[in-house]
């Protein structure tokens, strides 16, 4: 997998509370390197409290899910019952979010890291998760939607993108997520109508340009020639500029099919 | 005085085996990567404290000393 440097910078400068371009000491590293080393500042956080949170988690064992979710709500707050679910049986955890409602397991959401959740991603009803999304979106935490899509299973993603209505939400998301072959796949989903309006949005926003060739580059060549027929039915002009944007980053290998079509 | 590579492992929690990585950064990002990470971690730390403080405050008073004991808080 290819790893963006502009996604990896972004998704690094959360996790440092900082602007993206106050790292620019960072510039000799590659995506992957700065995905290394977000990926270390997170384990060293969260270490950092681990034997606490692993004790917390281990005496509400015998507590009944619907108390300890009462608690985890009531007491615990988001930040501890996020750090707390690391330590909890995945069973148990995805019981338990069937007593949370939908703000508290956005606010949960915010403070987790995904990486570490993968196994209750792949356990928790998506039905649990729609509400969810739709807080998260509400709240424009793109970021947030953006690392979790990176390690959901790909059917519950492709559900959860039914949530998002408005094709620049779907590119704000996607600005944050390293696997943009999946949601080329994704969006290779999308009926003719809504592929143009993703077209339209990406071309009518310079800053959404780049995104979306990153998303087309990771399409198969097939969903290429398809998204280069529709942007030709929007403005054939738009792949002359997108022609110029993807020598400018080195992309024009990748989209090959795009431009031949 | 020049930055080890050591140093910088430590602030991560690892070895400097698993962060060679960044051997290509000059003294000065390392100097300023030190400082983020510092912040970040006590960004963190303050973050968690607080809220196992809010926390705490739903236990009665007399609670708080032995459970704080009991969870290394």
């Amino acid at each position: 997998m290819n790893v963006d440097r502009a996604t990896e910078l972004r998704r690094l400068a959360r996790v440092l509370h900082k602007d993206s371009g106050t790292l620019d000491y960072l510039d000799p590293l590659n995506g992957l390197e700065l995905q290394q080393l977000r990926s270390r500042i997170q384990l060293r956080l969260l270490d950092e409290f681990g034997p606490m949170f692993e004790k917390l988690a281990g005496a509400g064992k015998i507590a009944p899910d619907k108390l300890s979710a009462f608690l985890c709500k009531r007491i615990f707050g988001p930040a501890l019952t996020a750090n707390m679910s690391y330590y909890t049986p995945v069973h148990r955890a995805v019981s338990m979010c069937a007593h949370f409602d939908e703000e508290f397991m956005a606010e949960v959401a915010r403070e987790q890291v995904p990486e570490r959740a993968v196994r209750q991603l792949e356990e928790l009803p998506v039905d649990i998760m729609r509400p969810v999304t739709r807080k998260l979106l509400e709240s424009g935490d793109f970021h947030v939607m953006g690392g979790f899509t990176d390690h959901l299973p790909e059917e519950k993603v492709r559900e959860l993108m039914e949530e998002i209505e408005d094709p620049a939400d779907h590119l704000r998301v996607s600005a944050f997520a390293q696997r943009k072959d999946r949601i080329a796949r994704l969006t290779a989903g999308f009926d003719d109508d809504m592929l143009r309006e993703f077209i339209v949005v990406a071309f009518s926003h310079p800053e959404f340009l780049r995104e979306v060739s990153l998303v087309t580059a990771a399409m198969d060549p097939e969903d290429q020639v398809r998204a280069a027929q529709i942007t030709d039915g929007i403005n054939p002009e738009y792949r002359k500029r997108a022609r110029q944007l993807a020598e400018a980053e080195g992309l024009l290998d990748d989209l090959q099919a795009y431009f031949d079509a | 005085m020049a930055i080890e590579m050591q140093e910088i492992a430590e602030a991560l929690g690892t070895s400097p085996d698993q962060v060679v990585f960044l051997e290509v950064l000059d003294d000065e990002a390392r100097r300023r990567l030190l400082g983020d990470l510092e912040d970040a971690r006590a960004a963190h730390a303050a973050h968690i404290e607080s809220s196992m403080r809010r926390a705490f405050n739903h236990v009665p008073r007399l609670l708080r000393r032995p459970l704080r004991k009991l969870f290394g808080v």
